[in-house]
């Protein structure tokens, strides 16, 4: 446990130094993400917004109580999970992160994966979903095609599953999306039972 | 102290090429008796076990172990530079922490590479007890994997006593390739049992770059298990990866 924490605070180190994109130039801190070293589940989204910009917290805006309530409503607590972005700092304007950035940054979600392995992996929204699935050799789907599937994934070393949902953000401008994002969480909740 | 001559510069490219496809950085290991790395991708889907030992060389000098951590991409950028007939020396300059590639053709060109701190990292070789194995023209499964990719991103291999067989399905269509005993692709078979496993082809397209370095490769799977493939190289070298298998969304 120890050893997992103190391997994801160096992680989050380089990235609170990084710049290998341009994006350190405007963000206020990085958010290299948080939770249980331990968990058997994180969550991926796309990118840092205002809120997680300036208190460096990954999903403590809006959209991060909307996933709070999403995990309560499941039995879940953000100290039982892991919450990270693919790309750990704000584009300017909260616009769409660019390929550059990703490539930029992924290696440092991959270390995280590898460090935490977990068994489940929840893509919230397109980017964060289309790097996933990829990364593991999936065809990168449209979120609306791929929500609340469930794709194992065999790797030399473990299993683990990943279920694409919407990124929490959606429901806010989409309200009806927010039922989807409830179905969805109960097929998360079933898939960690069988951990 | 570690110095090596190749006389075909191109060998070092292919090989250069076919491991920066899985891994970024790398450890480069000189021993007395040869050179090897061993490496994962992020995702923990292939792993590479490449062994170049000193008699492939037609020069090499080794005297103790050396880690030698490489920023593959790098390394891949200066061996496009080679041209057909060059040679190629390596030479680590302890002092400087630095690799030189001399290529020597018309002109002697001399680029250097700093080197890498990179954490050894213990890397086992996946223990799969394999119950089929087929050798096949390394052009063979070339073509294979390219014929399977014009209609699936993904390819189920079988290993059957008799035959080895690539299937790919997709949306659109599908795409079968057999070697049977009678096919000149085919050198050698044996399965204890039917053995088939779906694997993803974009690691198969980055795995088969190495096969311009190689004649024959060697197949081996069990069924839903991970996939060992080994390229023999000129002068006892072997690059072998391994892959796990692609198991289908619910």
């Amino acid at each position: 446990m120890e050893d997992k924490a103190a391997k994801l605070k160096e992680i989050a180190e380089k990235i609170k130094n990084c710049k290998k994109c341009e994006l350190w130039k405007t963000r206020t801190n990085a958010v290299p993400g948080e939770g249980n070293p331990n968990a058997k589940i994180m969550f991926i989204g796309e990118a840092p917004g205002r809120n997680e910009d300036l208190y460096g917290i990954p999903f403590c805006g809006r959209a991060g109580a909307v996933l709070d309530d999403l995990l309560s409503e499941i039995g879940l607590k953000r100290e039982d999970v892991f919450i990270t972005n693919v790309v750990k700092c704000r584009p300017p304007r909260n616009r769409d992160p660019t390929p550059e950035e990703i490539v930029a940054c992924s290696p440092y979600l991959d270390e995280q994966i590898k460090v935490i392995n977990p068994k489940i992996i929840v893509t919230l929204g397109n980017y964060a979903t289309g790097y996933i699935l990829s990364k593991f050799g999936f065809k990168a789907e449209n979120i609306s095609k791929v929500r609340g599937k469930v794709f194992k994934v065999t790797t030399l070393l473990t299993t683990l599953k990943i279920i694409p949902t919407y990124h929490p953000a959606t429901s806010l401008y989409r309200p009806p999306l927010r039922e989807y994002l409830k179905e969805d969480f109960k097929i998360i909740a079933r898939e960690l039972k069988k951990t | 102290m570690f110095r090596a001559l190749l006389s075909d510069a191109r060998t070092w490219t292919y090989i250069v090429d076919a491991l920066s496809t899985l891994v970024d950085e790398a450890n480069f290991v000189a021993k007395p008796d040869g050179l090897s790395m061993r490496a994962m991708d992020p995702s923990h889907v292939a792993m590479v076990d490449f062994v170049l030992p000193s008699d492939a060389f037609d020069e090499y000098e080794c005297d103790q172990e050396t880690l030698l951590g490489v920023n593959l991409d790098e390394m891949k950028k200066i061996m496009r530079r080679a041209r057909s007939g060059d040679t190629l020396e390596m030479i680590y300059e302890e002092a400087e922490k630095r690799l030189k590639l001399r290529l020597r053709g018309k002109t002697v060109r001399t680029f250097s590479i700093h080197l890498l701190d990179i954490t050894a990292e213990e890397l086992p070789e996946p223990s799969v007890e394999f119950k089929a194995f087929a050798i096949i023209t390394a052009d063979a499964l070339q073509e294979a994997v390219k014929d399977a990719a014009v209609t699936s991103d993904h390819v189920k291999i079988v290993i059957q006593p008799d035959k080895v067989t690539f299937r790919a399905m997709g949306d659109l269509g599908e795409v079968v390739v057999e070697m049977g005993k009678d096919s000149e692709a085919l050198l050698d078979i044996q399965a204890s049992e039917e053995s088939a496993a779906t694997y993803t082809l974009n690691y198969l397209a980055d795995m088969i770059k190495v096969a311009k370095a190689a004649d024959t490769v060697k197949l081996q799977l069990s069924t839903d298990m991970p996939l060992r493939i080994d390229f023999n190289l000129p002068g006892g070298g072997r690059v072998s990866y391994f892959l796990a298998p692609r198991i289908e969304g619910e």
